[in-house]
């Protein structure tokens, strides 16, 4: 081979491998060095100047202008609780019971991380219009049918992935402490079309 | 063979250094993009007020819903920023600062805020300035970044208030 087309065969490899390996790295987001409750995921340097290049570049990618653990806790679940991707040809429930914080909501993402176009512009539920039953417990339904309460949208159309973001806002003591510690809701697949 | 090995190392070499380029750069190009898009909308050291997120917000990744934002580009290279704002009743609130690299460097919410009020003399790190009586200066690691405040919209029925009450904030050149 040539020497200049061996520079440029060098250059390219660079670019894609490293840069794409990069970017690759950056798209996981949270889950750079994150700690795993059930489904759902966080990381406890988020926002943090503690945070380390991987997990600030994914910040970037899926959670700029996140607030430190301090403030806020993320969770973010990409899977339901079997560990399978949420996918928006199928239906979950959201099960639990109000997370130890001030104020909480479940909010749901595309792919795209944006929020998901929906003619009753049902994107989140949380702590201040969440119906709940005797027990105190609540069932979120994600996708299917709308119902009048306790329902966010997910994805029309083509099947595609999406995520669920949970946000502790002033979280209690016990949650930072102990990130992966703190029982969140069960998310179950419960049909599919 | 032996030139084919140098050729492979360099090849390696170089995947590496562009990966390491790639991470570092990547939350500051990000956000470079995000304060050039709302400073071409509303200016530099201004505060803007955008509608409540919805579908169509693009702006920023993964907003809330829930929450009615402020926001101002803050650039201190020519000098400090006052940034004063009033805490809405019976609500979350917050106010927080981010470096050009996404670091959240400082925050305040409504629970620590004095009196309901904050006043915030926002500074270059390693700068002086005039202090006002009351203010607390804050330090800044970059010269520009981002105030953001949050604003929980806890009923519905509260939005107009909460949509008003958010607007006390104020970014501006001291």
């Amino acid at each position: 081979m040539r020497p200049l087309f061996r520079v440029f065969a060098v250059i390219l490899f660079s670019l894609v491998v490293g840069g794409g390996s990069a970017w690759w790295m950056a798209q996981r987001g949270f889950r750079n060095g994150g700690v795993q409750s059930g489904p759902w995921t966080t990381n406890e340097h988020i926002g943090s100047k503690a945070a380390g290049l991987y997990l600030r570049a994914g910040v970037a990618v899926a959670g700029l202008l996140a607030l430190n653990k301090s403030e806020t806790v993320y969770y973010t679940a990409m899977t339901d609780s079997d560990g399978t991707p949420l996918r928006s040809n199928c239906a979950y429930t959201i099960e639990g019971s109000d997370p130890p914080a001030r104020w909480w909501s479940i909010t749901a993402y595309g792919a795209d991380h944006y929020l998901i176009p929906n003619e009753q512009k049902r994107y989140a539920a949380g702590k201040t219009n969440v119906e709940r039953g005797a027990d105190g417990r609540f069932v979120i339904r994600a996708g299917g049918s709308p119902t009048a309460h306790n329902w966010v949208a997910t994805p029309a159309g083509e099947p595609v992935n999406f995520s669920l973001t949970l946000r502790l806002y002033n979280p209690a003591d016990t949650v930072t402490a102990d990130l992966a510690a703190t029982a969140l809701p069960h998310i179950r697949k419960e049909s599919c079309r | 063979m032996r030139r084919v090995a140098g050729w492979l190392l360099a090849a390696l070499a170089g995947a590496g250094l562009a990966h390491a380029l790639v991470v570092y750069s990547v939350p500051w190009l990000i956000m470079a993009i995000a304060m050039r898009g709302m400073t071409r909308q509303n200016g530099t050291n201004h505060a803007a007020f955008p509608p409540r997120a919805d579908e169509s917000s693009r702006a920023i990744v993964r907003p809330s819903p829930d929450l009615l934002y402020s926001a101002c580009v803050f650039d201190v290279s020519q000098g400090p920023l006052r940034v004063t704002a009033q805490v809405p009743p019976q609500t979350y609130w917050s106010l927080s600062m981010f470096a050009a690299n996404t670091d959240n460097f400082y925050k305040q919410n409504d629970h620590e805020a004095v009196d309901g009020q904050v006043d915030i003399v926002l500074v270059r790190e390693g700068s002086n300035a005039p202090v006002p009586k009351g203010a607390t200066v804050v330090e800044a690691p970059t010269s520009q970044g981002i105030i953001l405040t949050r604003t929980l919209i806890n009923e519905e029925s509260r939005l107009a208030e909460l949509d008003t009450a958010r607007r006390s904030f104020v970014c501006a050149p001291m």
